[in-house]
C-alpha cells in the first residue's frame, strides 16, 4: 500500500530566520506545541497555516513542505 | 495574571472535535447498556424507558443526519434500490421477529405488522431525504463560491 508522509524544513528555516518556536507561534497564530509537533513531523497543518508559516519565514511552500512517498 | 495566554488554533480545534465525537460515541454507547440493564436485568417495563429511548434515538439519528447534511457525501438511493433495501430490511426485520415472538395475533396489528412494515419505509425515506439535502447544500455553496 502507498503511504504518502508529510515531511518539512520548518526547523531549518525557523532557525535561520532567528526565531524561536514561541515567536513564530506568536506571528502565525498558533500555539507552541502546534509547531513543535510540525517540526518533529507529528502534525500536518492546514494550507492556511502553511502558507502563513512559508510567509513569516521568507520560504515558498515546496521548499518548507514536501511530500515523501513511501511503499 | 494568573495564567499565560491561551491560544487556540487549528488544532487544538480538530482536537476538540475529535474528543467530542469520541465521547459522544462513548456516551450513547453507555445510554444504551443502561436501557438495556434495566430492561433485560432490572426487568423494568419498556414504558418506564421511554424518555430514555427517545434521548438515545435522537442523539443517534441526529447526530447520523448531520453528519451528512454538513458532509453531503452519502449516496442517493435511486426507487429501485430503496425499493431493494425495503423488501430486504423488511423481510430481516419481519423474520427475526417471527422467530423470536411467533406469528402475532391479527387484533394487535398496529403494535406488529404495522411499525414492521413501515418502520423501514420511514428509515430509508429519511436517510434519502437527508442524503438529498446534504449534497443539494454542498452543490448550492459550490454555486455560491464559483460567482
Amino acid at each position: 500500500m502507498h503511504k504518502s508522509v508529510i515531511k518539512n524544513h520548518l526547523k531549518l528555516a525557523r532557525v535561520e530566520c532567528g526565531l524561536t518556536q514561541a515567536q513564530l507561534a506568536d506571528q502565525v497564530g498558533v500555539t507552541r506545541q502546534t509547531i513543535g509537533l510540525i517540526e518533529a513531523g507529528g502534525y500536518n497543518p492546514t494550507l492556511n497555516l502553511c502558507l502563513k508559516l512559508a510567509w513569516v519565514t521568507n520560504k515558498t511552500l515546496d521548499e518548507l513542505f514536501w511530500i515523501q512517498g513511501e511503499d | 495574571m494568573f495564567f499565560h495566554k491561551m491560544t487556540i488554533d487549528e488544532r487544538t480545534r480538530s482536537n476538540t472535535r475529535y474528543a467530542a465525537a469520541i465521547w459522544l460515541g462513548v456516551t450513547q454507547l453507555l445510554l444504551a447498556a443502561v436501557v438495556f440493564y434495566r430492561l433485560h436485568v432490572l426487568g423494568q417495563a419498556d414504558e418506564e424507558l421511554r424518555d430514555f429511548q427517545a434521548v438515545l434515538a435522537i442523539s443517534i439519528f441526529g447526530n447520523l443526519a448531520l453528519q451528512l447534511i454538513l458532509g453531503g457525501v452519502m449516496p442517493r438511493p435511486t426507487w429501485r434500490g430503496a425499493l431493494v433495501s425495503y423488501l430486504v430490511l423488511t423481510f430481516l426485520i419481519v423474520s427475526v421477529c417471527l422467530l423470536i415472538y411467533g406469528w402475532p395475533d391479527a387484533s394487535r396489528w398496529t403494535n406488529t405488522w404495522l411499525p414492521a412494515l413501515l418502520g423501514p419505509a420511514l428509515l430509508i425515506g429519511a436517510y434519502a431525504l437527508v442524503a438529498y439535502l446534504g449534497q443539494r447544500r454542498i452543490e448550492r455553496q459550490i454555486e455560491k463560491l464559483d460567482q
